[in-house]
């Protein structure tokens, strides 16, 4: 059952720990398993040795012994070592209370519902394993202990709902996980070939947003992340920028209101949709249009935002501006350089030379991939003229490139585009996968024009798994339709159902924070001094609850007669010396008992037993006299 | 009066070997002027208990052979023309007796089973209108083989409830085996057998039984247990009233064996699982063996202190 237990609680940390330390676990499991089945017995020197060989282990694979991953691994060794030396009632109920602790440690590495039902599994065994352990009659069949462990939990959940809603939280982690693996998925603040790449293949939510006014046609949904002005041959990064108040633009119509519920994702900027105007509370808006936070995104966190349309007539770019966004290195991808001078003299405006570039991906043979051909140097060169495929920031990049190249001040714009509709929670998910790169050009009198160059790919040359995504990005050649449509079936239905209750989960179970919180009990109307009512109210909580259980003991035992007070003392006292007296035996059994195995204890407890028996079963005169004897024996033993 | 009974019990148990708990419930049964309904198969001594409570307390024994083809008639008698007379005259059948042992019960058709069982529930059998009583004591020990046999028509709840009993024998120990194998005991040891009570002393008995004190204490247990049937969902339905009845009579016959004038709820348990399982059906979604679950049931329930 133990070894049950312990398989159970450990089972989704294995893939977390190191091989070798997976393999110990088990084999410690197995081995306790035999010794139990051949009553063997280890000396205890040889159980030292393993354990400080299981310590220099976990030492030397992480020249550590704390944090998060060296520090798990060393619990589940010492835990695997606490069953094999375990013995008796003490260690069997110290081994199940660990595995509360361990199990628990599970959500270090995983916070999903499917983790988070797999330890109500997990709890349940726990709790039969200590229903077993403490029942008289042994283990009475794995229906009737998960039975009583099921009771035991729903008793408990009242205690649990009013700490979960009532403890004092903490605005960030209680310590900080040095996370040892990749960071928070999501777009990085550089771009190079092949990063957003990698992105798409990622299901993980990025943020979910809710419209609070009209919603944007899926075609419009770019979500606004980062700029990237500055190119140095390989690698788009930010350039020169600085926060602002406001747009400096003066006039704008309002068109959406919504919110945006983002997941962690390490990094400090927001996405809004365009395009962006005043930045939410606690964040800055720079002068690129992007928002930024001053801390890092490390909980789930929630902001109210406006998209807007600027009316850019008469509006000038700034010279400081206007060369930040023509930089190109000095030398290299001349062939791209002169092919776009040349393009730019035969156009009639920046919208038309805009227009034959676009002509040009869409006309010859450009193609979408996200398995490209990777190119070391003279990358824009490569892309455009010899390779020809490539995603989004291949697309991006060159044309930003082909643009400045002609003088026309033109930047990469970084964010996801496009969203899924979820009926059931009424709200959009941007999945990782939606990562999406495009460009910003500058044209006078109307601004920045967003330009998506991948969407000029002809859709017969995108990989055929890749073209749903491609038609929702297909706005500059709208003439064109294409007939794929996700098909609506049950099973999309169900991910959607199921991504509802995940948001449930995450947004208000595993994202409860401070702040939620806070909400919560603002709601109540109590806003001040968090801390000091918390603590006021867990207090009176568990005074309250303490008092009215102390009440009902009070009202039960008043309610009791004294023959059957006594007879309990008298009980309780047996099972003091030892002697285990189950609920359903009458006092003759327990007379039999002790005169069988406590002959000593049958000397002392036989004569008010008798009396007890007289006075409950026997048909007696002087039942008060009876009474007052068994009484002044109970309280003599 | 108990010290009587134990040379009874000594004697039965040199014919039946190593049944003790069951030949002492026989006679409890006896003497809370209950029915006895053994089962078991075929060559376990049923018919060698049933034969030998009759002979040790000198009852007039009949033994009826229950067949597929056995008439009620064939049972409780009828009335046959009488040359010598000119008319009808009653003929009583085997079930005219202090001891019958219906052996098999269940191989008869339902039919043929209800005669048996409404003699033993009313004390007389009514012929064409005419009613006459059975003789007193009237003890039936039915004998049944298990239901999955081939061949066995099982008793209904209804009637199975009239029985205060039903136990099994078991196979014997080893030891025990070996001696009924040398041939020492068993059938040959019945003919020895000799009367030890009188019929008065019996009937003296079965009074005193009734008169054992079951106190308030011990019915608020019955009461516990007998909701605890009914309550569990192992169970279609629970404990009728006639069962508590039971259960409070066959108690104080246990008592009385155990030379004590008050019942003990020690006395309730011993007899609870031949006394109610039999009267306990089981719900649908169960499965599993009745005396498994009602031991689990006596379990759970705790003694008032």
């Amino acid at each position: 059952m133990l070894i049950f237990v312990q398989a159970l609680v450990l089972f989704p940390l294995w893939f977390e720990i190191p091989t070798w330390v997976t393999a110990s676990t088990i084999a410690l499991m197995f081995f306790k398993f035999l010794s139990y089945r051949l009553q063997i017995k280890l000396p205890a020197w040889i159980v030292l040795i393993f354990v400080f060989s299981a310590l220099a282990g976990v030492y030397f694979h992480f020249r550590t012994i704390s944090g998060r991953d060296a520090g798990v691994s060393l619990i589940c060794l010492m835990y695997g070592f606490k069953l094999l030396e375990s013995k008796s009632y003490r260690d069997a109920a110290l081994t199940l209370f660990i595995s509360f602790f361990i199990m628990v440690m599970a959500f270090l590495f995983n916070k999903s519902i499917v983790m988070g039902l797999y330890l109500l599994l997990a709890m349940i065994a726990i709790l039969s394993g200590l229903v077993a352990l403490n029942s008289i009659h042994g283990f009475q069949g794995l229906k009737h202990l998960s039975k009583i462990s099921g009771v035991a939990l729903l008793q408990a959940l009242p205690i649990m709902l009013v700490l979960f809603f009532l403890f004092p939280r903490l605005p960030g982690p209680l310590w900080a996980m040095p996370d040892s693996s990749q960071g928070g998925t999501g777009i990085s603040d550089s771009m190079s070939p092949g990063d957003i790449g990698s992105l798409t293949t990622f299901d993980d939510p990025a943020f979910r947003v809710k419209f609070e006014s009209t919603v944007p046609s899926a075609n419009d949904m770019y979500w606004r992340g980062m700029v990237f002005s500055d190119y140095d041959g390989y690698t788009w990064r930010e350039g020169v920028r600085s926060p602002t108040r406001t747009a400096n633009i003066p006039n704008f119509t309002s068109r959406y209101q919504y919110k945006v519920q983002m997941e962690p994702n390490q990094s400090r900027w927001l996405f809004g949709l365009e395009q962006l105007a005043t930045s939410p509370n606690g964040t800055f808006l720079f002068n690129d249009f992007t928002w930024r936070r001053p801390r890092k995104i490390t909980t789930q966190f929630s902001y109210s935002a406006e998209a807007v349309t600027y009316d850019y007539q008469g509006v000038e770019l700034s010279a400081v501006h206007r060369n930040v966004n023509l930089q190109l290195p000095a030398t290299g991808n001349e062939r791209t350089r002169q092919w776009a001078q040349q393009l730019f003299t035969q156009s009639s405006s920046t919208q038309d030379f805009i227009q034959r570039t676009l002509n040009v991906i869409n006309q010859q043979e450009y193609s979408y991939t996200l398995t490209p051909e990777v190119l070391e140097e003279e990358v824009v060169d490569g892309f455009w003229f010899d390779t020809q495929e490539g995603f989004c920031e291949h697309y991006a990049g060159a044309f930003v490139f082909i643009m400045r190249a002609a003088g026309v001040p033109a930047r990469v714009v970084t964010g996801y585009q496009g969203g899924e509709y979820n009926p059931y929670g009424d709200f959009y998910l941007i999945r990782q996968s939606d990562a999406h790169a495009w460009t910003e050009v500058w044209v006078d009198n109307q601004g920045w024009v967003r330009v998506d160059p991948t969407a000029a790919i002809d859709p017969s040359r995108v990989e055929a798994d890749l073209r749903t995504r491609a038609t929702r990005r297909d706005s500059w050649f709208s003439d064109k339709e294409f007939g794929f449509d996700l098909p609506q079936g049950f099973l999309q239905k169900l991910q959607l159902r199921w991504d509802a209750i995940k948001s449930f989960w995450d947004d208000s179970l595993m994202g409860y924070g401070q702040d939620q919180q806070n909400n919560w009990l603002s709601k109540l109307g109590i806003k001040s001094n968090q801390w000091r009512f918390l603590g006021y109210g867990l207090v009176f909580t568990l005074i309250v609850s303490g008092l009215v259980f102390g009440l009902w003991l009070l009202r039960k035992s008043s309610k009791r007669d004294p023959i059957e007070k006594y007879y309990e003392l008298l009980k309780a006292k047996l099972m003091k010396q030892e002697v285990i007296i189950s609920s359903h035996w009458g006092p003759k059994a327990i007379l039999e008992l002790l005169q069988q195995e406590h002959p000593e204890l049958h000397k002392k407890y036989s004569t008010p037993i008798k009396f007890y028996i007289a006075i409950r079963y026997k048909k007696v005169s002087d039942k008060d006299n009876l009474q007052q004897r068994f009484k002044t024996q109970v309280k003599a033993l | 009066m108990h010290q009587a009974l134990t040379p009874v019990l000594n004697q039965l148990n040199k014919v039946v070997l190593g049944k003790s708990h069951q030949v002492k419930l026989s006679v409890a049964c006896l003497l809370a002027e209950g029915h006895l309904l053994i089962e078991d198969l075929p060559g376990m001594g049923k018919t060698t208990l049933g034969q030998a409570i009759a002979k040790v307390f000198g009852l007039e024994f009949q033994r009826i052979q229950f067949t597929s083809d056995i008439l009620p008639a064939d049972i409780i008698g009828a009335n046959i023309f009488d040359k010598n007379d000119g008319q009808f005259k009653f003929h009583p059948g085997p079930v005219f007796s202090q001891l019958i042992l219906g052996d098999e019960i269940n191989r008869a058709t339902p039919k043929a089973q209800s005669a048996l069982l409404e003699a033993m529930e009313e004390q007389q059998v009514t012929v064409e209108g005419e009613t006459f009583a059975l003789p007193q004591p009237f003890f039936v020990i039915a004998t049944q083989n298990p239901s999955h046999q081939i061949g066995t028509y099982p008793l209904p709840e209804s009637q199975l409830d009239r029985f205060l009993f039903r136990i099994q024998l078991g196979y014997p120990d080893a030891s025990f085996e070996r001696v009924l194998l040398q041939g020492k005991s068993g059938r040959q040891n019945l003919n020895t057998l000799e009367p030890m009570l009188s019929l008065e002393d019996l009937i003296r008995i079965q009074q005193e039984v009734a008169k054992v004190t079951a106190s308030e204490h011990l019915l608020n247990y019955v009461i516990h247990l007998i909701k605890a049937t009914r309550q569990s969902p192992d169970f279609e339905h629970g404990l009728s009233p006639r069962g508590g009845l039971a259960l409070i009579g066959a108690a104080k016959a246990w008592a009385f064996l155990d030379g004590r004038d008050y019942v003990l709820p020690e006395d309730i348990q011993q007899i609870f699982i031949p006394a109610v399982a039999h009267r306990l059906e089981f719900s649908q979604k169960t499965s599993g063996d009745s005396v498994k679950l009602v031991s689990e049931l006596l379990e759970q329930v705790s003694v008032p202190s």
